[in-house]
């Protein structure tokens, strides 16, 4: 038997971070109480690392762990996200914990590590290193969602999101056995052997395919797998709901699409039914769950809730597979967008947010256009982003997963996509109102980082939205090939 | 001096504006050489037309302006079209129209808008002059509507008097002083209402014909026939709902009374002279339509005579001074509407000229004669309505001027020899005779006998008028100390006054100036021969209804203002209804301008904005949504499906310790029975997939 | 250099120069409120001469695009082809050139009005002046309906912020109505960029081929947008809100501008891309034009509020524009264009002297006045005039553009009825109904209200404001004809296609 061919220079970005977050966490034990953003900083300072490790293989399509990793332009892309979604949340930490009382050391590395599991999602081509990454990256994030103990809220939503998450990796992994009990594999290339051979209808098979989607949906926060997320997004941290909603999303959709895509391609009839009725529900059960409503992050959870259902959109795949890059890539850039535009919007969350409450209330942010119109200027181009009107990212994403899924032939999928656009738009102009319309006293605290993050996203966001050519072709030539 | 053409138009355009721009800084003499000199500038031009015209063979001549609307075919230039119909109102209009400023001048004296005044009036000319004038059907209508425009701006000229009738409370609540302005916008309103026939009319013309050009259509109807009979009579009865409204014909005729509201120049010239008289001006020029369509010429010439009766029944029971004349000249302009109805064209625009001086002598007398009572009345402080005849009487020593220049207008217009109004009614009798009984038309003998009537009672009213007016003694303190008016004022009477005796020469049997000078623009127009039988009989019916006045009115003299009228015992009940105006707004306003408060009404607020706005949108749209969203996210969302995981859990609840009891009273387990029904589902459906 | 040209390209210029202002402006003191506003109208102004050099280089010749601005944008593979595509022809010219005469009146008439954050205010309006000479000038769909629901936000704030006592309401119900429509439009470009590949509007509406069955569904998609947003009948119900709450300037812009995207948006769109499909739907749309027309007028009559009821004569003036365009004729289009700039003057004109008495008395409600034409003799007067030119008399510019349409509609080929027509016509009647019944209540009788006697007459900013439009009203009332030749051509290759494809479908 020989030894497999490691090829350890594809995944060297994952092992660098790993290191680095191992190597954090003994280094906090020598930080004083007084100098943790040190932490933060050094936090920082690895993920730029990383950064830089990402770029250098730009372009690079190899495998790595014996077929078990690959690092290719889908993966790429997905890192990237990962990557500034955690230097993003990095920025928003450094001034939240401390404001909150909550600078303990050990957040950076688990956040470190929870980014170490979401990459190895966006790179796995086995289906148990898609498990081992899920777990690698939910670990830290259960701590990360009880972080703000000892506040009651916080152990809830840490506790809840355990349990639940638990519940759902069985899921995972019981599906794993049946699709490995059907198709003698778990790597991808060999069930898609498999499948070329002719055991698309086994019923054993599909009934794995059906629970991993389950895990999946789980991760994306999919309705009906989503009722842990307002809780859990509303009793969380701010900056861990801000990291989690964008990281934990985007990379539960990047391994349902490894899954679905490379691996059970030919079954795309099967699920391609499938996600478009989680798609259907997650937005329309979002969207009007939202409205209703009065508290920002449970409002903002709801939309996070629509937004999975936006990506799935993208998702599909037509019954001949013809259109598969293009809708990949759409789902990447929905992803983008995404994130973009949803940590501008925490860390506005975080601004307003008052010290020692955790939650905060839309009608907080009365008076705040009169107050602080610059904030409010960036929270009212997030909010048009999330709707989807244009010149934002949000509308060129929104255009991008509706063409796709159009030309898949889901023209009622995207009928009723529009519609709920129209329905968030409901909620979304609320937070205008409050803050334009509104008399109140609007305050917000506006930390040098905190104010570099929320004027970065809002000009990416402007300005992926008037120019978004370069990205799109971007995104298409490092997916174009891959499945 | 075809090229001089354009100027007609410039002359009152010219006095608009200088008015409008420096009226405000002028005195009323200035205001008043203004207007008047635009006028007289527009006769002039006027005068010379004629005389081109004349020189020329009486050739029409067509003067570009400028081009207008030109949109695929349609081609309509602003262009004036001189032929011989057209400046013969275009001398009406501006030589009548230049006494009437002369005389306005005096008589709006001291009246707080004396510059806007003028500027209403020169503007009222220059819109008749492109009525008038014009070459083309659309030019036409664009006068058509002008006139209608100063029409309503000038009968409420007084905007801030006059109470509305009772009849007339239309539309929420009443408005203070607001009745002039009522008058106004129901004469603007009703006008619209033919403004629309004409229009519909001008739509098929162009798209039948191709062009709104009067030569074109002439050329198209003569060369077509009797092939497109159809088509000229629905254009031509849309023209006539137009003739209805602007001539104030059945059954749109009943702003006229109401326009006396309106200072008395202002019935003068456009009540009486001019405006009106635009509906027979139309179907003169329309004649070649006309005379195509059999149908439509036998109904016009019955509205006609139907208007013509029933005008002049009212007539006999009205008090206010003006308002007998404006009934008066609604029965006018029935004989001139019947006259062109039966193809005596001629015999129209003759009665038409003829009318034009008595009918403006008339009213400006009359606005004499209030004008004397009002300041009989300032000077003794007495409140009279000056307008009421019952509370005049005697006035003939004290205005003798009027008195003559009335006396001379009102046997015009009852049609006594040989003043032009015998001259000119007597043709449209010899023609309603000659398709009644020479023609055998039984229309013809119907339309005389109304017409006849409508003389005879044309008569006996302005006997009434004249004696309730003029003789006796004074029945109030105001009309004993009337006194003459100023010499501004007569001098206009005078000069119309002879007009009034002479106009007759304009169509002397034997002569036919008029009939010949218009016979150049249409082939159809040519004049009746001259009927002594039908003259003989119109002046016996004229003498009869003369007589009879004088034995009612003179033998019998009103004594006291409030007395009874002296006919009322005679006519009984009839009395009261033409004293009624035969309740004609009365029915219109029950039948149709009620209604349409009341529908607008609801539709606006019942179905527009409660059903529709508040309704459909707020209650069902918004709030369904906003019940919707609730719904999924309250009840859905967590309640029912706690509920429901509740019932379930409750079975397991043994299992859990009292550590995790906030867990498990909260959501967690219920969540996860949500990811397992997720689970079945997503499950059965692969299973069902695989079978 | 190439950047350079594109950059200060005739139309790139117009479209982004009051974008330009609004970003001077966000570095102004908001405190120094009259160097914004002075800075807010000589930014308009400027657009406003930069679309007369667009007017002086316009070639009323030519049927198609001018002066066009093409730069690829998004170009990813082979399927997304899409331009930076800018273009005037005879259809837009008018309606960018009234949105830039507009824009410095409304600014300039919300000199005393605006007092609140006065900055937002200008800025906004800067914005909403990009996006709506944007709508009129794209020709890619894909620019277009980002122009389109660009318009929508600032809007969405002059309402909300400066608006009346129900202005929130009102503000969401505008933003969300709207954009009800326009998600069916994009679904419809999102097919139309698919099926046929390309964005660009000159491309499609020359290439057409579009299957019939298909074009019904994408007339009816993109209907959906322009039908709300004109608005038609029964899709009025957000307008009177929208009115009532909005500023005066918002108003003027609304009803001189907004309205008109969807207008022209149905002309544009609707009648250039899907000829057939527009034959199919003129009976429809006609009908509800109509029913708009005599509905609107009925309903404006009796209105208490003066502002509501010029907000429903929108809905009835617009009815006449939308018959013109379905009339599909050389007259009906043309008309229909000509009123559009028509009903921008006039009911512009109307909302400013609405808002006029507003600033002076603080109510709108018609029983609260009586006799103001005694007390304010120049404002009465030119209301009158105002008044008169919105009921279509002859010799304003109302007349012009109403007798066209009708005359259009009624020898329509599409149509082949004239019934549309007579009907229409009845709200001739109706505005001399209600419009002189507003006039009567406002200025006639007498002065009854003691609030009304001593109101100062219009000052030299407002007639300034309001001089332009009463000349232009006067203009095209006497002398129409500029306008029409500069549309001449450009509709008259448009109506080719109809009478082309009418013929052939008998």
């Amino acid at each position: 038997m020989p030894f497999p061919d490691l090829n350890l220079f594809t995944a060297v970005h994952l092992l660098f971070l790993s290191a680095w977050a191992c190597a954090l966490l003994l280094a906090d034990l020598w930080i004083p109480k007084t100098h943790k953003p040190v932490t933060g900083w050094l936090a920082f300072a690895g993920l730029v690392i990383t950064l830089g490790l990402v770029v250098a293989q730009l372009g690079a399509r190899q495998a790595a762990f014996g077929g078990a990793l690959a690092t290719d332009g889908f993966s790429t892309l997905m890192n990237f996200i990962f990557i500034g979604a955690g230097m993003l949340s990095v920025l928003m930490a450094l001034n939240y914990l401390r404001q909150h009382d909550l600078e303990r050391g050990e957040f950076y590395p688990l956040l470190l590590f929870s980014i170490v599991g979401m990459m190895a999602m966006g790179m796995a081509k086995d289906l148990i290193v898609v498990f081992l990454a899920l777990e690698l990256l939910s670990i830290p994030l259960y701590v990360l969602a009880g972080f703000g103990r000892p506040r009651i809220e916080s152990e809830e939503a840490g506790l809840k999101y355990f349990l639940l998450g638990a519940f759902s990796s069985a899921f995972l992994v019981y599906g794993i056995a049946l699709v490995y009990g059907a198709t003698q594999a778990t790597s991808f290339a060999g069930i898609g052997m498999a499948l070329d051979a002719g055991q698309a209808t086994s019923p054993l098979l599909l009934a794995g395919v059906g629970l991993i989607m389950v895990g999946m949906g789980f991760k994306v926060a999919a309705v009906p797998f989503h009722m842990w997320t307002p809780d859990v997004y509303d009793g969380s941290p701010s900056v861990v709901t801000a990291f989690m909603s964008v990281g934990a999303k985007a990379a539960g959709f990047a391994a349902l699409v490894r899954v679905l895509f490379d691996a059970l391609a030919p079954l795309a009839s099967e699920w391609g039914v499938v996600v478009a009725t989680l798609a259907a529900l997650s937005m329309v059960l979002g969207n009007v769950a939202a409205i209703a409503q009065t508290s920002m992050k449970r409002m903002l959870a709801y939309s996070s809730i629509a937004h999975a259902g936006y990506v799935a959109v993208a998702a599909l795949i037509d019954a001949q597979g013809a259109q598969s890059n293009f809708s990949a890539g759409a789902a990447i850039f929905y992803l983008g967008a995404y994130a973009l535009t949803n940590l501008g919007t925490w860390a506005v969350v975080l601004a307003v947010e008052k010290p020692g409450r955790m939650t905060t209330d839309v009608a907080d942010y009365a008076g705040l256009g009169r107050t602080q119109p610059a904030l409010a200027a960036a929270m009212t181009l997030f909010m048009l982003s999330l709707t989807g009107l244009p010149p934002s990212i949000g509308f060129v994403a929104k255009f991008y997963v509706f063409r796709a899924a159009l030309e898949a032939g889901y023209t009622w999928l995207v009928l009723l996509g529009v519609v709920t656009v129209l329905i968030s738009a409901y909620y979304y102009l609320r937070v205008i109102v409050v803050m334009w319309m509104k008399e109140g006293l609007g305050e917000a605290v506006l930390p040098r980082a905190l104010n570099f993050t929320i004027w970065l996203t809002a000009v990416g966001t402007l300005v992926f939205g008037i120019v978004p050519g370069p990205l799109m072709n971007f995104v298409e030539s490092s997916v174009r090939g891959i499945f | 001096m075809f090229d001089l053409a354009p100027l007609v138009l410039a002359f009152p355009i010219a006095g608009v504006l200088l008015n409008l721009l420096f009226g405000r800084y002028l005195n009323e003499r200035w205001i008043s050489i203004i207007g008047v000199a635009a006028v007289a500038g527009a006769f002039v031009v006027a005068i010379l037309q004629a005389l081109a015209l004349a020189a020329s063979g009486q050739h029409a001549h067509l003067a570009l302006l400028a081009n207008w609307i030109e949109v695929g075919q349609l081609q309509a230039p602003w262009q004036l079209r001189i032929d011989t119909l057209s400046v013969t109102m275009m001398l009406l209009v501006t030589g009548v129209g230049m006494l009437i400023h002369i005389y306005a001048s005096g008589y709006m004296h001291g009246d707080a808008r004396f510059a806007r005044f003028f500027i209403y009036l020169n503007l009222f000319i220059t819109a008749m002059l492109v009525l008038v004038g014009g070459d083309n059907y659309l030019m036409l209508f664009v006068g058509w509507e002008g006139v209608g425009l100063c029409s309503f701006l000038l009968i409420g000229f007084w905007y801030d008097a006059g109470e509305p009738s009772a009849s007339a409370r239309v539309g929420g609540e009443p408005q203070a002083g607001a009745g002039n302005a009522r008058a106004g916008r129901k004469a603007f309103v009703v006008n619209r209402i033919g403004d629309f026939g004409l229009l519909l009319a001008i739509f098929i013309l162009f798209w039948q014909v191709g062009s709104l050009q009067f030569d074109a259509v002439a050329e198209y109807f003569a060369a077509q026939g009797a092939a497109v009979g159809g088509l000229a009579t629905v254009i031509t009865l849309l023209l006539l709902v137009g003739v209805c409204g602007k001539s104030a014909q059945i059954p749109l005729f009943i702003w006229l009374p109401d326009a006396m509201a309106g200072p008395t120049p202002v019935s003068a010239l456009i009540h009486a002279a001019t405006m009106v008289t635009a509906g027979i001006y139309l179907v003169a020029r329309s004649a070649v339509m006309f005379e195509l369509a059999p149908v439509s010429q036998m109904v016009v010439a019955l509205v006609g005579a139907t208007t013509a009766f029933m005008a002049g029944t009212i007539a006999l029971a009205q008090y206010d001074i003006k308002r007998v004349l404006a009934y008066s000249t609604i029965s006018q302009l029935g004989f001139m509407v019947a006259a062109v109805g039966l193809g005596g064209y001629v015999a129209g625009m003759f009665h038409l000229l003829t009318h034009a001086f008595f009918k403006a002598l008339l009213f400006l007398s009359a606005g004499s004669v209030i004008h004397g009572v009002e300041h009989g009345a300032h000077a003794t402080h007495a409140h009279v309505d000056a307008q009421d005849m019952r509370v005049m009487g005697g006035l003939r020593n004290k205005m003798p001027v009027t008195f003559w220049v009335y006396l001379i207008g009102s046997l015009a217009l009852a049609g006594v020899f040989p003043l032009a109004g015998f001259w000119s009614k007597d043709e449209i009798l010899a023609d309603a005779w000659h398709v009644g009984m020479v023609e055998g038309h039984w229309h013809g003998v119907l339309v005389y006998a109304l017409l006849a009537l409508a003389a005879f009672s044309t008569a006996l009213y302005m006997t009434r008028q004249i004696i309730l007016v003029f003789f006796g003694a004074a029945r109030s303190e105001a009309a004993a100390h009337a006194h003459e008016s100023p010499p501004l004022m007569t001098a206009p009477l005078v000069i119309l006054a002879l007009l009034s005796v002479l106009g007759g020469l304009l169509n002397l049997p034997g002569w036919h100036a008029l009939g010949t000078w218009l016979e150049h623009t249409h082939e159809y127009f040519h004049t009746g021969a001259f009927n002594p039988l039908v003259a003989g009989i119109s002046t016996a019916v004229a003498l009869a209804g003369i007589a009879l006045g004088y034995r009612v009115y003179y033998l019998a003299p009103r004594t006291t203002a409030d007395a009874a009228d002296q006919l009322q015992p005679a006519l009984g009940s009839m009395f009261g209804f033409l004293r009624g105006k035969w309740f004609v707004d009365e029915l219109y306003d029950a039948v149709i301008v009620r209604p349409f408060e009341r529908g607008a009404r609801s539709l606006a607020f019942a179905l527009d904005w409660d059903l529709w706005h508040d309704g459909f949108h707020d209650s069902v749209l918004a709030a369904g949504f906003r019940t919707l969203a609730a719904f999924l996210s309250g009840p859905v969302d967590k309640t029912v499906i706690d509920r429901l995981f509740d019932g379930l859990a409750g079975a397991v609840r043994v299992l859990g310790s009292r550590n995790l009891q906030r867990v498990q009273t909260g959501y967690v387990r219920n969540y996860a029975l949500g990811v397992v029904l997720g689970v079945v589902a997503v499950m059965g459906y692969f299973v069902s997939r695989s079978a | 250099m190439e950047i350079l040209n594109f950059l200060f390209s005739t139309l790139m210029l117009v479209v982004f120069f009051p974008l330009l202002g609004a970003v001077v402006l966000l570095f102004v003191n908001r405190e120094q409120k009259d160097l914004i506003r002075w800075l807010a109208v000589v930014f308009s102004l400027a657009t406003f001469a930069l679309s007369l050099v667009m007017l002086a280089q316009f070639d009323a010749r030519v049927p198609g695009e001018q002066l066009a601005v093409v730069v690829p944008w998004i170009q990813v593979g082979s399927s997304w082809n899409i331009n930076f595509h800018l273009g005037v022809d005879g259809m837009s010219i008018l309606l960018v050139l009234l949105t830039t005469l507009l824009m410095p009146i409304a600014i300039f008439s919300s000199w005393t009005a605006i007092q609140e954050r006065v900055k937002e205010y200008m800025i906004f309006f800067l914005m909403l002046e990009t996006g709506m000479l944007g709508v009129f000038l794209s020709l890619d769909l894909f620019l277009f309906y980002i122009f389109w629901e660009f318009t929508l936000v600032p809007m969405y704030f002059l309402i909300g912020i400066w608006g009346g006592s129900n202005r929130i309401y009102a503000a969401l119900k505008f933003f969300l109505y709207t954009m009800a429509g326009s998600i069916l439009m994009l679904v419809a470009i999102l097919w139309l960029g698919i099926a046929q590949g390309s964005f660009s509007v000159p491309e499609l509406a020359a290439r057409g081929g579009i299957d019939p069955g298909m074009q019904r569904w994408l007339f009816l998609a993109f209907a959906a947008a322009f039908a709300i947003k004109v608005p038609m009948w029964p899709l009025h119900s957000w307008l009177p809100d929208a009115h009532v709450e909005a500023p005066t300037a918002g108003s003027v812009i609304l009803a001189g501008v907004l309205l008109k995207l969807g207008t022209y948006g149905f002309l544009r769109f609707n009648l250039a891309l899907f000829p057939d499909a527009a034959l199919y739907f003129a009976p429809l749309m006609a009908t509800l034009a109509v029913i708009g027309i005599v509905y609107g007028a009925i309903v404006s009559y009796p209105q208490r509020d003066v502002k509501k009821l010029v907000a429903y004569s929108s809905v009835s003036h617009l009815g006449f524009v939308m018959l013109g365009l379905f009339a599909l004729n050389t007259q009906g289009i043309q008309g229909a264009v000509l009123q559009m700039v028509n009903h921008g003057l006039s009911t512009g004109a109307l909302f400013l002297l609405v808002g006029m008495i507003y600033e002076r008395r603080h109510t709108r409600d018609l029983g609260e006045f009586g006799g103001l034409w005694t007390s304010m003799p120049v404002y009465g007067t030119l209301m009158l005039i105002v008044v008169l030119s919105s009921m279509g008399l002859p010799g304003l510019n109302g007349f012009v553009g109403e007798f066209t349409i009708l005359l259009g509609a009624f020898g329509s080929e599409a149509l082949a009825s004239p019934v549309y027509t007579i009907v229409a016509a009845l709200g001739v009647i109706l505005a001399a109904i209600y419009l002189l019944w507003m006039f009567q209540k406002m200025f006639l009788g007498q002065v009854t209200n003691p609030k009304n006697e001593n109101l100062p007459d219009l000052n030299w900013r407002e007639l300034l404001v309001l001089a332009p439009l009463l000349v232009l009203i006067f203009w095209i009332g006497l002398y129409p004809q500029p306008f029409f030749n500069l549309m001449q051509s450009s509709v008259g290759s448009l109506a080719d296609v109809f009478s082309a494809a009418s013929i052939a479908a008998r």
